[in-house]
């Protein structure tokens, strides 16, 4: 067999199935959303008019504001916590190390689960606060879940979300050179310079893989904002699913246009945030 | 300092499953008590209804069903996505190729679409191909975020194998069988099979493909677990033990990698998708 088959049949079956199934779901929504939708009574093709009400709607346009009001400090906060606890990890085997990845081995409906049972109005962290004597009733307690300030969802994507960067930090910082700290130390830097000038540029990489996954989840994410914001964190992808799950068919293809625009959403966000790291972060986004 | 900074991470990620236990046992747990004043096994006398765990258990509930829905077709989502990842992951890790990057871009692209997006495409394509509704729709369906894990993770495993190796005992002899039996499957196979549970437990926490593919009619514990919960009141203790009954898999599968293939496994395939 030459190395030519060899290539090409390893490639094909992975291809194949990816072009068949992914592709699928890329054109046949495609195709909706541009009005072809005789199953629901709309037979527009091609017509634009679902994605001019997708940039003309002011309801869409608050939705996207909600969606990067959820995903950048969600994302930046669990960056930053991941980083921390990725540094303070061993290279070792380490209980605390394996404890910290349970987060990463639920799916995110029982981090949902989680988060009602402790922050909900009378949940267990109100429960708690009143044994202390600090509130009274469950109303004294800020409405965390549903309210407009969308605490839930923040605190349960940065749950879910650091101990992954952690992980993927603390990867790279195994496999990184450990004599560039001590060079450095010997040469006098103070603990906060080894910091910034050795260790952080180490793990760069690993903070960007993390930072371009998780952000593109966040961006996406459709069950944390609809489960936990009470209809006040409506992002691009809740307000897809409303549209389509919409009793008047006719919206559907509304519902693929703002899937649509929000794939682009998130693919734009994400090369933008590469194309950032490849400026300021020269001999990291390279890879 | 560094200790107790991991250690209160590891008690934040672990504790908060202690409440989870809890709601899954109360019958009565009133404002304001810390704990439940009158428990499951309390009431299970007297409740008219099954109640908690002894609904979960109940045939009315379908939560052992959707459990074991949850497994064929996890497990058949992993056979598939080893089936084809694993040949791609082989190439990739190996071979020099032109429109390799064109490859990667391809087998890596559902990472930065939207399941949604997906799962909205999928709905209405099952409908037209006759497959919505049904288990292998849904295991089709779950491939999509699948593959881009498998072949990452595969890519890495193959990369650490040592193709000399190969070619030395191919010199003394070994046929394409004995290479493989030999020396590719003992090498590969804790890096494998770790890329096989995590595919296995990417399927299982799967929601949106699974309801918009499945139209309700395939019905797994997230699925179950994802109807019941929102709407801002407390959890019930239904909700609490399908939450715990799906955190199961994951708890094993840190089990299994701590124990058995520790050291060997790379857990940059583990993307909080799952």
């Amino acid at each position: 067999m030459t190395r030519r088959w060899r290539v090409a049949l390893g490639l094909a079956p992975a291809l194949a199935l990816l072009a068949a199934v992914f592709g699928t779901a890329l054109f046949g929504s495609l195709a909706q959303s541009l009005g072809h939708a005789p199953a629901y009574g709309v037979e527009a093709f091609p017509t634009l008019r679902y994605y001019r009400a997708v940039f003309t709607d002011a309801g869409v346009a608050a939705a996207a504001a909600r969606t990067l009001a959820t995903a950048l400090p969600a994302t930046a906060l669990g960056l930053v916590l991941g980083t921390a606890l990725g540094l303070a990890l061993p290279a070792r085997r380490d209980p605390a190390a394996s404890l910290v990845q349970v987060p990463l081995l639920v799916p995110y409906v029982v981090a949902v689960a989680l988060a009602t049972v402790w922050l909900a109005g009378g949940g267990v962290l109100a429960r708690a606060l009143a044994a202390l004597g600090l509130i009274e009733v469950p109303q004294d307690l800020p409405r965390l879940l549903d309210g407009a300030a969308g605490v839930g969802v923040l605190i349960t994507f940065v749950w879910k979300q650091a101990p992954f960067t952690a992980l993927l930090v603390a990867a790279v910082r195994a496999g990184a050179d450990p004599r560039l700290v001590e060079v450095a130390h010997v040469f006098g830097a103070t603990p906060l310079q080894r910091l910034r000038y050795v260790t952080l540029p180490q793990v760069m990489p690993a903070v960007l893989a993390a930072a371009v996954i998780t952000l593109a989840y966040n961006l996406g994410a459709l069950e944390v904002p609809l489960l936990l914001g009470g209809g006040t964190r409506d992002t691009l992808a809740v307000s897809a699913w409303r549209a389509y799950a919409d009793p008047d068919l006719t919206q559907r293809p509304q519902a693929l246009a703002i899937a649509w625009s929000l794939t682009a959403f998130v693919v734009l966000t994400v090369a933008a945030l590469l194309a950032a790291a490849r400026r300021w972060l020269p001999g990291v986004a390279g890879r | 300092m560094a200790r107790a900074w991991r250690w209160g991470w590891a008690m934040v990620a672990t504790l908060p499953f202690v409440a989870l236990v809890v709601a899954s046992l109360a019958f009565r747990w009133t404002w304001p008590d810390l704990l439940p004043t009158q428990w499951w096994w309390e009431a299970r006398q007297t409740a008219r209804l099954p109640i908690g765990w002894d609904y979960v258990a109940s045939t009315a509930s379908r939560a052992l069903p959707a459990l074991l829905t949850s497994v064929a077709i996890a497990t058949a989502v992993t056979a598939l996505g080893l089936a084809v990842a694993w040949p791609a992951a082989r190439v990739l890790a190996h071979e020099r190729f032109r429109g390799r990057q064109a490859v990667e871009l391809v087998l890596l692209a559902p990472l930065v679409v939207p399941e949604l997006a997906v799962a909205l495409g999928l709905a209405v394509s099952a409908v037209q191909l006759g497959v919505a509704g049904t288990w292998w729709g849904v295991v089709a369906a779950h491939v999509v975020p699948t593959l881009p894990y498998l072949v990452r993770t595969l890519a890495a495993v193959e990369q650490g194998f040592d193709r000399d190796v190969a070619d030395a005992a191919r010199v003394h002899g070994a046929d394409a069988w004995a290479v493989f039996w030999y020396l590719r499957l003992p090498l590969l196979a804790p890096g494998v099979a770790a890329a096989a549970l995590f595919a296995f437990l990417l399927s299982a926490h799967l929601v949106v493909l699974t309801v918009l593919v499945g139209q309700g009619r395939v019905e797994t514990t997230a699925v179950q677990l994802f109807a019941r919960l929102g709407g801002g009141a407390a959890l019930d203790p239904v909700s609490a033990a399908l939450a715990l009954l799906l955190t199961l898999p994951g708890v094993l599968l840190l089990v299994l990698l701590d124990g058995v293939l520790r050291r060997r496994v790379d857990l940059r395939g583990a993307v909080p998708r799952t």
